[in-house]
């Protein structure tokens, strides 16, 4: 916070950089192999660093992340440069990606509301109480602060946690319903703060 | 800034994006944003912010190895729905020019090589997916009716009970890969990242067997992946070779092979 280097994504991707992914992206669609590769090269960690913000796991992540770019590879043909950047298409590949292996593994089970309140006491720690070590990004940091106790937990514990809106609701007592509610209005939030789409 | 339970999203647009939905919740709020223009503006919006959470994560350099794997595993996945694009670098296959047909199997590249137009190159990203793909069947769009052919010519090949596919390394760089089927006769080879040539040179295919070399058609390098079925018949125990040539073909092989596929 104090005097750290915004390392917001335009300077860490930069303009040419997000074009020529999108580039990239419709050659692989053609069968390019080695667009495939450069692209990988280009993207892969901002891919397999959340993929393990979410997983924790070393070896879960790098066979999610396999998962993620085989997908990529076979349905790169669908990426429609009209509706948005290559980078945010595959993002929210890889966010769903990984949120589907927390659900599938053992580690949500362990996670199950029911038997595990402690694990979830603790996850809810490392997740809601490092908003410094857990987003980079000084301006998302700041847009994360403008929001509601209640809404910044959700929506992090969402995000970052992987955790279903039973699950946040479980975590940290509220209905569903408000979960749901807290969600919207919490990621509205940040939307208008970060000027996204505007 | 609340949420109006009178929204056309209704509640569930965070949550949505944020992947927090139960599969049925899901299956419901898909049905709402079908439907509604004001619910699909919402969820885009939101998406995009949920990716500024995403681009907010510190990177990690993933392992070499899994680098290595995920290429690898690129080689035999195939690719849903594969489209045309220009392929502004592809120039058009000659359709006149310095060919010396050698032989009644010459003739016939020639005419097949000839007639082929430039949007056989299209082929390529079909093809690339059925060769790839392991077996499985391709919803290809497939633009240009000779793309298609080739296309679908591959297919038969791949499709047959005794496909068999066997890659390569091709020695002046990149890869080729043969699929052949015994029962067919036929084979076809996809080559990748091979270098274009010079002009007055093109590639050559052959079937090669303990009595000589057959030839089976010559092609360019257009575009990063190729698929070029291989004219004549495949006899039991052929290999198939590929070497450079002079334009327009050689009636035996004149330099020493580049890639080297053995069937038996």
């Amino acid at each position: 916070m104090l005097a750290l280097v915004p390392r917001d994504l335009e300077g860490v991707d930069g303009s040419a950089a997000l074009s020529s992914n999108e580039e990239l992206l419709q050659r692989v669609a053609t069968g390019d192999r080695s667009a495939f590769a450069e692209l990988y090269d280009g993207t892969a960690p901002r891919v397999f660093g959340l993929v393990k913000r979410l997983l924790r796991d070393h070896a879960q992540s790098e066979e999610v992340t396999q998962e993620i770019f085989l997908e990529i590879w076979q349905t790169a043909a669908r990426y429609d440069p009209n509706k948005g950047g290559a980078m945010a298409w595959m993002l929210t590949m890889t966010h769903r990606r990984a949120v589907d292996r927390v659900r599938a593994s053992q580690a949500s089970r362990d996670r199950d509301v029911r038997i595990g309140i402690r694990d979830h006491a603790a996850a809810f720690d490392s997740v809601v109480e490092n908003v410094e070590v857990l987003i980079e990004s000084e301006r998302v940091k700041a847009a994360m602060m403008r929001l509601t106790e209640l809404q910044r937990q959700a929506v992090q514990l969402a995000y970052f946690g992987g955790y279903s809106h039973r699950e946040v609701s479980a975590m940290l007592s509220v209905p569903i319903g408000t979960v749901k509610t807290r969600l919207r209005d919490g990621m509205i939030r940040l939307r208008d703060e970060l000027g996204v789409g505007s | 800034m609340s949420s109006n339970p009178s929204d056309e999203a209704g509640p569930d647009s965070g949550a949505y994006v944020l992947h927090a939905l139960s599969d049925a919740e899901i299956a419901r709020f898909e049905a709402v944003l079908a439907g509604s223009e004001e619910a699909r503006s919402e969820v885009t919006g939101l998406a995009d912010t949920a990716v500024e959470l995403g681009l907010s994560v510190e990177p990690v350099a993933p392992p070499a190895a899994l680098r290595a794997r995920i290429l690898d595993g690129v080689a035999t996945t195939p690719q849903l729905e594969p489209v045309a694009v220009p392929v502004a670098s592809a120039g058009p296959e000659p359709t006149s020019g310095p060919w010396r047909p050698a032989g009644p199997v010459e003739q016939r590249v020639h005419r097949r090589w000839a007639s082929r137009p430039v949007s056989a190159v299209i082929a390529v990203a079909a093809a690339a997916a059925l060769i790839f793909g392991g077996g499985i069947a391709v919803n290809a769009v497939i633009q240009g009716q000779q793309a298609s052919a080739t296309a679908s010519q591959i297919g038969r090949i791949q499709a047959a009970a005794d496909s068999r596919r066997a890659t390569v390394a091709v020695s002046t760089g990149g890869t080729a890969t043969l699929i052949w089927s015994a029962s067919l006769k036929r084979s076809a080879i996809m080559v990748h990242g091979i270098d274009a040539l010079p002009g007055g040179k093109t590639y050559e295919l052959w079937y090669l067997d303990t009595s000589g070399a057959t030839p089976a058609g010559t092609f360019d390098a257009s575009g990063s992946t190729q698929g070029i079925v291989l004219t004549g018949d495949l006899k039991p125990g052929d290999t198939v070779g590929v070497t450079i040539e002079p334009t327009g073909g050689s009636a035996s092989p004149t330099t020493a092979p580049i890639a080297i596929v053995p069937t038996a």
